[in-house]
């Protein structure tokens, strides 16, 4: 809990009251201030000279060091802005990055206010991060389709209030010829949606959804003219996320 | 030690070194997800890698 607690602020010196509060959030010892330097003389001990710097006020001091959540942090950001300028080949490294550093998760089995609000950071990671490897494979297509339905259907499962999940599953599942569980996936939204809060999908999955079903029949022309799903697999201009 | 990257895929790519585990990547990129090929760097799947 030390070095972790240590890593995840290793941008600022920490007292010696921060760090006992972090590794005994709940009883402390009988003599912590002890008990600390027990703890900081082992970690010395294993991390070598020089890696704890300062005496009252301590920082990790290993610059070259991994941090799973420096580095998750670092990935959805190049990610995210790669997706935001279209640039799906240039998202697709960086999201599983993302994506497999924040599902390593952080000390498992620890139980800390400063740990529940890092794994919070790391879960919110791993939802935009669902989201970017689903939208830059579906953009890329071909083999990547599966990955982008997998990445919405994880999504739904993890967030199913998270309209992007539902609109990246149905434009994968459409984009592959799957065009009815698509529709289904809009349905099971939309009862979720109209059970749980009253309200109806927004107006982009409402959308994608029209796109899916095809085009209304036009004035005049004669009701089931047209095949259903004969327009589903044109690719529509939504955004997911 | 060795290392592995777990492909999103469900496939466990393993590696006794680093250049193992980049050529072991790459090899099933180029057979499972040829739209991939080229997308991930050196340094992408060494971030993904795990030692074991």
């Amino acid at each position: 809990m030390l070095l972790v607690y240590l890593a995840a602020n290793r941008d600022r010196p920490l007292s010696r009251d921060e760090l006992v509060e972090a590794l005994w959030p709940g009883e402390l010892p009988p003599k912590p201030e002890s008990a600390l330097s027990v703890l900081l003389s082992k970690l010395r001990g294993s991390l070598g000279p020089g890696s704890i710097e300062g005496r009252s006020h301590l920082r990790l001091s290993m610059p070259e060091a991994w941090v799973d959540l420096e580095a998750a942090v670092l990935a959805i950001h190049r990610a995210e802005s790669a997706v935001a300028l279209g640039d799906w080949a240039g998202a697709a490294g960086p999201a599983r990055v993302a994506l497999h550093t924040a599902n390593r998760g952080i000390l498992a089995g620890f139980e800390a206010p400063w740990i529940d609000e890092l794994r919070r950071r790391l879960e919110d990671i791993r939802l935009r991060a669902l989201a970017c490897v689903g939208v830059a494979s579906l953009r890329i297509g071909g083999t990547e389709l599966p990955a982008a339905e997998r990445a919405g259907r994880t999504l739904v499962r993890l967030a199913p209030f998270r309209e992007a999940g539902y609109g990246l599953l149905m434009e994968a599942l459409a984009a592959q010829g799957n065009t009815a569980e698509a529709l289904q996936a809009y349905d099971a939204l939309r009862r979720s949606l109209r059970d749980e809060l009253g309200v109806a999908p927004g107006a982009e999955l409402q959308a994608l959804h029209r796109r899916l079903l095809g085009p209304p029949p036009k004035v005049g022309e004669r009701s089931g003219g047209q095949a259903p799903g004969a327009e589903t697999r044109r690719r529509g201009g939504s955004r997911w996320p | 030690m060795a290392l592995i990257m777990n492909c999103e895929c469900g496939e466990v790519a393993r590696g006794e070194s680093e250049d193992e585990l980049i050529a072991v990547v790459e090899r099933h990129l180029a057979e499972q997800h040829p739209d991939l090929v080229g997308k991930l760097s050196r340094d992408d799947i060494l971030a993904m890698a795990e030692m074991v």
